[in-house]
């Protein structure tokens, strides 16, 4: 383990103020899983979601030579595209237990895991979502196996949608098939999360000793825990083996920081860590703009390689004045394909993909290897239900940014009809190093060479 | 168990067919035959209900929750429906009676609820009860998971690392800020702290027991500093000294020197050099420095040597760490002239603080002295921290193990408040302190009451979100708390304290859906008087309703309808009342009998509403769901949505002629019938609370009806209807939602015998609030659990 430690510190002496890191040029693969070859660079995923479906008319491109009204910000970087329709996610609405509604709640619980949403009362009975796969194989190489972002909190009601807990419309990531993995709001909270137990200016002694005493403290609870375990049903003995993952979770984390050695931030990282805010921004671009700078710096940094963004919860009513529209959001994808609801259902949708753009400028300018960091990542963006007004999960609009590695053929139109969306799934997986054969429903990996 | 109840049913029905119990078959089947299994029966199966099936009682008792909803259609007057044959007052009393009797023969089950993880207030409230301060630690937590209509239920509540990461952080906050550092005492061996020699990192070896320096460098180590003032810094050192002048110390403070002192000890006679200095709190870096390495000309030993100096040799077990002194180039062989200081430890101590908070008296209960030893101490204020903070008495072992981790914590050179501090994190981050857990009793045949301590908890969680205070932990203590009387009076006793706010702020805020207001976004252009100050007003009205009610002890009736609002001077205005002074909210007659009660309020006007129109959806829902307990099902999958007015065909139609269109189909008849009429009663309210008389340009159309056909028009009807012919549900409902809360858990038919119980209490008692606590508290379900394997 110190191989990584004194290489990487070594490495970093004489870098200064480079803008990349070329630490991961030349290291980045020695943690690489074990059968990659030497070299490769690490492939990170990512999926951004926006609620209430998407207008189809302009994501399409239904003019190969022009770009639809909803992509424009997407001009320059429409070559590192695959622009996605066709997938279906009929799962979501799997379960026959004869009563309605969850047309919101059903296809976003569904949306990363494939897996049939239940109405089940009180418990959250789901699935692993895709990112929490990856985590749990991959998760191990950085110090955080996977980050969850979002800008709303948890959903501040009974019913979320039609008697459906608030936890299937606040959380896309899930750890297991009753446990949503919660989502950072804050963006002062996430850069600490990110640094908290990493070397800055302590010397080995000093983290070593804060690692030892704090991993003394876990190490004594989870002998607590187990001390519990004989008094307990079936339903504690979840909730206690939620505790020990989530504790086990974290003294992993402190280990691989203690592994990591001493890290050196790179020069925006001090900028964006000034400009940061005690609590929610309470500029909405702001908000999604620093979260994204965030991403780009967790990737950028190898801090881990599995990321989820929620922008708003689901069924979100934000209004969005700045594009001079009226009406909430979700209010506004019941359309009823009234003309003046649709248009400004497009502006919001438009102006999500803009942030999108945002995001994916940053990540090409960033230099890896010999290309950028955008090449070796795979950013999913998309939505769980097609049309707002009809909750249909299937058609969906998606697009996937980045080329995993060189292994993405992009810069094209992709029709995948009647393609499982678990298939997309499937094939990022596997681009991340977890060779499985099948997610979800899945009935194979979706072709993406 | 259906044996048994099958054994059990026949020997009943033997014994007691003449004193009135009554058996399904022959008192109950005729009657629903009659009136019911018409719609409900055989061929048609109206709403998917066919109680045509059920012909014994042992059909009848296999689904008790039936039963309920049998009891409240049938209670309401919705069905049968107006047009048909209705049964007698005797009829319908008949089929109570055989529900009630029903739920009696039914094995009482208390249920069982998981572990219970504390939410955010929980957490927040308990902290301030266990360490006596003001801090909240829970600011950056992830918002709770949702279930039932509350964030306190036991099996939805998840714990992602995430929070176990806020709950690491929250114990290192609350505790460094609720115990002072009496007098700072710190020990820091040299091989354990950083340092550099010749401009390169300098790595002790493991085996080091000091830190000797052969070339310029320093070691230094970062310490908090609580207290301003004089504070003695120590160090032990020696040194090896060849050349012309005895090898010298810096001490610095922040890169600052603050003295020098020449150092001729040997290893033998190792000196402790002292100095004062002035540290203000914060971080601060110690260093001790080694500033004067032998010179390229005393290597080469051209100044004169002191004999004595030379013919010691360098300390053999004290070989610097990493590598041997670099021989000097022109050294002669036989007698290498060095010069080396070794440090072997640092100590800070700091001044005494004064008057320590009143959060370090409560949990610092012992300290080391001459008669009691570190470890006693410690000892002690870890087994008084654990016990409340666990909520029953440590035990003995549980205290040893946290212990260790104080041992580990001075061998590491920590201050003993550190090592109490890491050990009461522990118990802060322990399964114990975050879950609830109740303790099973074996023996008591699988259904068994609860001991003292996990009542006192359960009543202290649901009347003040937070943990027992000392007075519960004595009745515990003396197991008497379970003793009617005594669990009465400290109810009474609880719900007087300021605490008890904590079911306005918790249960009441929930179950009104204030929580959402804060969210909501009308449509500026629309309503752009929608401001922050009207958000607050708006739910601080609906938070002073419902706690005047409680302390006041009211009917909670009034919740339904009441001649009087609370408003301050923005409301009112927003109201449209006589102006009130003040940002304060105050108690004014309702002049406006649309206003009064939960249905007049803006608070839950807005949250019914969409942002640039009301829906009468969403406030027929609310009457149904949130205050009778009587919901309409979801939707049916892939409905067609609502046609806006715009759209083509519903041009000139208004609103109440496009619902009836949008009713015609089967599919949302059933559900729209019971929903709209209701709604149409507040259509009064705009989608901000206010009352209007328009809608845009169009008359507003207030005529509404119950779902049981009851015709009103307006509110102030609306809400007389409700009072005069639903007062019952409305109790039920309250009495469910509040169950739930209390228990943190969903309902099971299971709990409809003690819901009943309770309904019977409240109308027996003036539906006063503190007769609904009162019951809830002395219910079965509360008071009683099941064991883990038990069925």
């Amino acid at each position: 383990m110190s191989r990584f430690r004194i290489s990487r510190r070594t490495a970093l002496k004489g870098i200064g103020a480079a803008i990349t890191l070329p630490f991961l040029e030349q290291m980045g693969w020695a943690d690489e899983p074990k059968k990659a070859k030497g070299g490769r660079l690490p492939v990170r995923m990512a999926y951004i979601y926006v609620p209430n479906g998407i207008v189809m008319d302009h994501f399409w491109p239904a003019n190969p030579k022009e770009l639809p009204k909803s992509l424009t910000s997407l001009k320059d970087l429409i070559g590192e595209i695959i622009v996605l329709r066709g997938l279906d996610n009929n799962i979501a609405n799997a379960e026959k237990d004869g009563k309605g509604g969850g047309g919101h709640a059903k296809p976003t619980a569904a949306w990363l895991t494939s897996a049939i949403p239940y109405r089940a009362g009180a418990i959250n009975k789901v699935g692993i979502s895709v990112d929490q796969v990856a985590a749990s194989r991959i998760g191990h190489l950085t110090p955080l196996q996977s980050l969850e972002l979002g800008t709303q909190g948890g959903g501040q009601g009974s019913d979320c949608d039609t008697g459906f807990n608030c936890s299937y419309t606040a959380n896309i990531s899930w750890r297991s098939a009753s446990s949503p993995q919660a989502k950072e709001t804050k963006p002062k909270q996430v850069f600490e999360r990110l640094f908290t137990d990493a070397r800055q200016g302590r010397n080995a002694q000093q983290q070593a000793q804060d690692a030892m005493l704090k991993t003394s403290v876990l190490d004594l609870v989870m002998e607590d825990a187990a001390g519990l375990k004989n008094q307990l049903g079936a339903s504690d003995q979840r909730k206690l083996d939620e505790y020990l993952d989530s504790v086990r979770d974290i003294e992993g984390r402190i280990q691989r920081a203690g592994e990591r050695g001493e890290i050196e931030l790179p020069p925006e990282a001090a900028a964006l860590k000034a400009q940061l805010p005690e609590d929610r921004p309470e500029d909405f671009e702001q908000h999604l703009r620093l979260m994204m700078d965030l991403m780009v710096l967790a990737f950028q940094t190898d801090s881990t390689r599995v990321c989820t963004f929620m922008t708003q919860n689901d069924t979100s009513g934000r209004a969005y004045p700045n594009l001079g529209i009226s009406g909430g959001h979700h209010d506004l994808s019941h359309h009823g394909k009234d003309a003046g609801k649709l248009e400004s259902l497009q502006k919001i949708n438009q102006y999500h993909i803009e942030q999108y753009a945002y995001l994916l400028t940053k990540l090409k300018s960033i230099g890896e290897g010999k290309g950028t960091l955008l090449d070796n990542c795979m950013i999913a963006y998309g939505t769980p239900i097609s049309d707002g007004d009809r909750h249909n999960p299937t058609d969906l609009p998606i697009l996937l940014a980045g080329r995993g590695g060189g292994s993405i053929k992009s810069g094209r139109p992709l029709r995948a009809d009647g393609e499982k969306l678990a298939n997309l799934h499937l094939a990022l997986l596997q681009r991340m190093g977890v060779p499985e054969k099948s997610f979800g429903d899945s009935t194979k990996a979706l072709d993406l060479a | 168990m259906h044996r048994v109840l099958v054994i059990v049913l026949s020997i009943i029905a033997a014994a007691n067919a003449a004193d009135g119990v009554l058996a399904y078959a022959s008192d109950i089947k005729p009657l629903i035959d009659t009136h019911c299994a018409q719609c409900h029966g055989g061929e048609t199966t109206r709403g998917g209900l066919d109680l045509a099936r059920i012909a014994d009682d042992v059909d009848a008792a296999r689904d008790p929750h039936l039963w309920r909803a049998v009891l409240i259609k049938l209670g309401s007057g919705e069905m049968p429906p107006a047009k048909k044959p209705q049964p007698s007052a005797d009829e319908r009393a008949l089929i109570a009676r055989y529900v009630t009797q029903m739920r009696a023969r039914t094995r009482p089950d208390p249920g069982r609820p998981t572990i219970h993880r504390l939410n955010r207030a929980e957490y927040e409230n308990t902290v301030r009860d266990l360490c006596g301060i003001d801090l909240d630690p829970t600011k950056d937590f992830p918002a709770d998971d949702v279930g039932q209509g509350f964030d306190n239920i036991a099996d939805v509540l998840s714990l992602p690392p995430l929070l176990v990461e806020k709950y690491l952080a929250a114990a290192d906050a609350v505790l460094a800020k609720a115990i002072t550092d009496e007098r700072l005492s710190l020990h820091v061996e040299a091989e354990r702290m950083a340092a550099v020699k010749g401009g390169q990192p300098f790595e002790a070896a493991a085996d080091a027991a000091a830190r000797t320096f052969d070339d310029a460098g320093e070691t230094w180590h970062t310490l908090r500093v609580s207290a301003d003032g004089k504070h003695t810094l120590k160090v032990r050192a020696w040194a090896v000294n060849g050349g012309a002048e005895p090898a010298s110390l810096m001490l610095k403070v922040d890169e600052q020197p603050v003295k020098t002192f020449p150092v001729k000890a040997s290893e033998k006679s190792a000196t402790t050099l002292t100095a004062t200095v002035d540290l203000a709190p914060g971080e601060r870096r110690i260093a001790v420095a080694f500033i004067n390495p032998l010179s390229a000309d005393e290597a080469a030993g051209i100044a004169p040597t002191e004999k004595g100096a030379n013919a010691k040799k360098p300390p053999a077990k004290k070989k610097p760490a990493d590598k041997p002194a670099p021989a000097p180039v022109a050294a002669k062989p036989a007698k290498p002239i060095v010069r080396t200081l070794s440090v072997d430890w640092v100590e800070v101590l700091g001044p005494s603080v004064g008057v320590a908070p009143e959060s370090h008296k409560r949990i610092m209960i012992a300290k080391p002295s001459e008669t009691v030893t570190r470890r006693e101490a410690a000892r002690q204020v870890v087994e008084r921290f654990a016990s409340r903070a666990w909520r029953r008495p440590a035990e003995a072992a549980d205290v040893e193990r946290l212990l260790t981790l104080v041992d580990k914590a001075e061998a590491a050179g920590e201050s003993f408040e550190n090592g109490v501090r890491l050990a009461l994190k522990a118990v802060l981050v322990s399964p114990r302190f975050l879950f609830r857990i109740e303790r099973d009793q074996p023996g008591t045949g699988g259904v068994h009451k609860l001991d003292d301590w996990d009542l006192a908890s359960r009543l202290s969680y649901f009347l003040w979100s937070s943990m027992p205070d000392d007075e519960l932990f004595a009745c515990a203590s003396a197991g008497t708390l379970s003793q009617p009387e005594v669990l009465a009076q400290q109810v009474r006793r609880m719900l007087a304290s300021p605490k008890s706010r904590a079911l306005v702020d918790n249960f009441a805020s929930q179950w009104l859906g204030l929580r959402r207001v804060a969210e909501l976004a009308p449509d500026a252009k629309l309503f752009p008087e929608y401001d922050k100050a009207l958000v607050k007003a708006m739910v601080d009205e609906a938070t002073a309703f419902v706690d005047h009610v409680m302390r006041e002890d009211r009917s909670v009736l009034e919740f339904l309808d009441c001649d009087y609002v609370f408003v301050n001077d923005r409301l009112a205005r927003h109201y449209g009342m006589a102006a009130v002074a003040g940002a304060k909210m105050k108690k004014m007659p309702a002049s406006d009998r649309a206003r009064g009660g939960v249905l007049g309020m803006a608070a839950v006007l807005a949250s019914t509403s969409n942002p640039n129109r009301t829906s009468l959806v969403k406030r027929g829902k609310f009457i149904l769901e949130s205050l009778l307990g009587d919901p309409t099902d979801p939707p049916p999958p892939d409905v067609e949505d609502l046609p806006e007015q715009s759209a083509p065909g519903n041009e000139g139609l208004s609103l109440r002629q496009i619902l009836e269109k949008h009713r015609e189909q089967p599919d949302c008849k059933g559900c729209h019938e019971r929903l709209d009429p209701l709604g149409f009663g507040l259509e009064g309210f705009d989608p901000i609370g206010r009352v209007r008389h328009k809608d845009g340009a169009a008359a507003i159309d207030t005529a509404g009806a119950l779902p049981s056909g009851k015709a009103f028009n307006g509110p102030a009807e609306l809400k007389a209807i409700l009072l005069a012919t639903r007062s019952g549900d409305f109790v039920r409902c309250l009495a469910e939602k509040m169950l739930i809360y209390a228990l943190g858990r969903g309902l099971e038919p299971t709990d409809d015998a003690a819901i009943a119980a309770l309904v019977e209490r409240m109308q027996a008692n003036g539906n006063t609030f503190s007769t609904l606590v009162q019951g809830i508290v002395a219910s079965h379900p509360f008071q009683y659990r099941r064991m883990k394997d038990s069925p």
